[in-house]
């Protein structure tokens, strides 16, 4: 097989995982860098963006993940880089400036010692032949020793395991062969005592799969949270299912990418906007309302909270409001030390989003927006029995947002 | 400072040529140094020690930026904004609640996203000969970054001589050149110079490294998840020319 159809192969196996080089500092004690926001080199037809080089290094797999395109049983052409071929490839389109950096994912050949040495080997060659000191993101292959990642911690500017499923009981589902707590949990938690010792400049990430093991929302939000909070994950990631054919799952539905995007949206109010969990509501079936987004979602249930007048909220009960985001709500609140707002057109030059906000704010006591949107706001009060709520409103008992994280 | 010291508007060169003060005195700022001009303007309106915050070195940088987005009014709007700093403090600017300081960072941040997008999407090719080794890109700005975009290919190649040919749109207003349709732009000793393509140490390069990238880029598409109005935001159609797969989103 030459080189381009192994690229072909191998990139294509990879398509599923995401990825930014962005949310870290540049530099970091390991003296590794990496890029202070994402350069994106290109756009697919997807809308996705190309910044990383991700690819595999080998599609030969002895795991049987029910909604992999490259699990053991699956009839595939299979293919591997060597360390020093896929280091030059990625070299080239890296001094091409087709890439900012390098995600090296693999199947696990052999066994999970033998996959990583494959895949150190290869961040080794850049590292020290090549003199390569921009971004690396490492997969941690589960089940890995504690040597293994320890190299991968000091070679990588980034590394993760993906975690696939929320719980044992759904990872149960979409594989036999995956230990969740002990080669995923456990690795996770390796990775994060490397990290407080100043390696990692970028992080410790993960990514579900959304949608495959028939796992709520809430399931997924309530481990997201705890990962953030329990095991210091820089990011975590979320995939919707595409069903592969000559997989096992071949038949199940796809995850609707608009799905994907509200457990974003989620995922941005607990790292950006200091929300909770419990601050979310979902719907009976333990999922996101498709329709409304999270935090106009939590503003319709906690109407008592508003309007809020923009002279006087804080900064994290501005950042409650839809429409306004940290850097408005940073604005606003700097601005205000010299300044008293008058207008919306004021509040709209800071930024912030008016249509969204306007019904739930006031300037110098009063709505400056038209009726109608009073009229709806009034409606909506009208809905909710907000008087004698004190909690976020929680739709039906068994939601994971009434329980602790 | 200078514009309340002086009583006086800022104006580029050829801004201040193409007006009625024409015959007006003007001063040439690149004579003075900022340090003097502080201590004027404080012996007269008081201290300034909000120069020195980080506030004021956002300011700076938006203001940097803003100075290179090309429009005829651009020192203009940042005398404006500066005046506003200067008149009601510096969170009132950095807030963005005047019309004119939301305009003026709506540029910076048009700039940034032009520098951004230049590292990004330019596509560059190795050349290496008796003359030196080179690495040659293709480019057209509709602002005055190609010294950023130059500056951050430089300091990713160390050693090697960036080069970026350009059409005749991209510096159809640098005074010091006469330029012909196309010509190549350069660094030398942090200076922007151009040259045209004759006179190039290089024989302009293809690269069959094309291909490659061709095969990983479909490699990475996934049908189901087909936006083509979302790649074509974030990849605007001027920017199609730069890449090989440009054509893919037609």
């Amino acid at each position: 097989m030459n080189l381009v159809q192994k690229l072909s192969l191998l990139g294509a196996a990879a398509k599923y995982d995401v990825c930014a080089a962005s949310g870290c500092s540049s530099g970091g004690l390991s003296g590794m860098p990496s890029p202070r926001s994402g350069v994106c080199h290109s756009f697919l037809p997807d809308g996705r963006c190309i910044s990383l080089f991700k690819v595999l290094q080998t599609n030969s797999c002895q795991k049987d993940c029910f909604y992999c395109p490259n699990r053991v049983q699956r009839d595939i052409p299979r293919a591997s880089f060597t360390p020093e071929e896929l280091a030059g490839l990625f070299l080239e389109f890296y001094r091409r400036n087709y890439v900012e950096g390098l995600f090296l994912s693999s199947g696990i050949c052999k066994s999970p010692g033998d996959t990583m040495e494959q895949i150190i080997k290869t961040a080794e060659i850049l590292r020290y032949r090549y003199r390569f000191n921009g971004y690396i993101h490492l997969k941690i292959i589960p089940g890995a020793k504690p040597e293994y990642i320890e190299q991968a911690v000091r070679l990588a500017s980034r590394v993760s395991v993906n975690i696939e499923a929320p719980t044992a009981a759904h990872l149960q589902k979409l594989s036999k062969l995956k230990d969740f707590n002990d080669g995923i949990i456990n690795r996770m938690k390796w990775i994060n005592r490397l990290q407080n010792g100043g390696l990692l400049p970028a992080g410790q990430t993960t990514q579900f799969m959304v949608g495959a093991a028939g796992e709520s929302d809430a399931a997924i939000l309530k481990t997201t949270s705890g990962l953030y909070h329990g095991i210091g994950l820089k990011r975590v990631y979320f995939s919707a299912f595409q069903p592969v054919a000559g997989t096992p799952l071949e038949a199940m539905s796809p995850a609707t990418v608009l799905r994907e995007h509200r457990l974003y949206q989620c995922d941005f109010l607990f790292r950006l906007y200091g929300f909770k969990l419990t601050d979310i509501s979902f719907n009976q079936d333990g999922n996101l309302p498709e329709d409304l987004d999270p935090k106009l979602n939590y503003a319709l249930n906690n109407l008592q909270l508003f309007p809020l007048e923009v002279n006087k909220a804080s900064y994290s009960e501005l950042l409650r409001v839809p429409g306004i985001g940290p850097a408005s709500a940073r604005r606003i609140v700097s601005a205000r030390k010299q300044f008293k707002f008058n207008t919306l057109d004021e509040l709209k030059n800071t930024g912030v989003v008016v249509k969204r906000a306007s019904p739930f704010v006031q300037i110098n006591g009063r709505y400056r927006e038209s009726y109608k949107l009073v009229q709806q706001l009034e409606l909506w009060r009208d809905s909710v029995d907000y008087s004698s709520q004190r909690q976020p409103r929680v739709i039906f008992q068994g939601s994971h947002a009434l329980t602790s994280v | 400072m200078l514009s309340r010291l002086y009583n006086g508007l800022c104006m580029h060169k050829r801004e201040f040529a193409e007006t009625i003060l024409n015959g007006s005195k003007a001063i040439d700022c690149d004579t003075m140094s900022l340090e003097d001009i502080r201590e004027r303007y404080e012996q007269i309106h008081g201290t300034l020690e909000w120069f020195n915050s980080k506030k004021a070195r956002i300011l700076a940088e938006a203001v940097f930026y803003a100075s290179r987005y090309r429009s005829p009014d651009r020192y203009r709007l940042i005398s404006k904004v500066l005046l506003q700093a200067l008149e009601y403090g510096l969170d009132y600017v950095l807030g963005r609640v005047s019309k004119d300081a939301r305009s003026m960072f709506n540029r910076s941040r048009r700039v940034c996203m032009e520098a951004h997008r230049a590292n990004g999407f330019i596509r560059l090719s190795p050349v290496e000969n008796a003359n030196g080794r080179f690495m040659v890109g293709k480019a057209d700005f509709q602002h005055d970054i190609s010294d950023l975009v130059l500056r951050y290919f430089a300091r990713r190649h160390r050693g090697w001589k960036i080069y970026l040919i350009t059409g005749n749109k991209i510096n159809a207003d640098i005074e010091q050149t006469a330029l012909t349709a196309q010509t190549a732009c350069y660094l030398e000793n942090s200076v922007v110079k151009t040259a045209s393509l004759a006179n190039l140490p290089f024989d302009p390069p293809g690269d069959e490294f094309d291909l490659l990238w061709e095969t990983y880029y479909e490699s990475q598409y996934i049908e189901g998840r087909k936006n083509l109005a979302l790649a074509r935001k974030h990849l605007p159609q001027k920017y199609w020319s730069w890449v090989p797969e440009g054509n893919k989103l037609k």
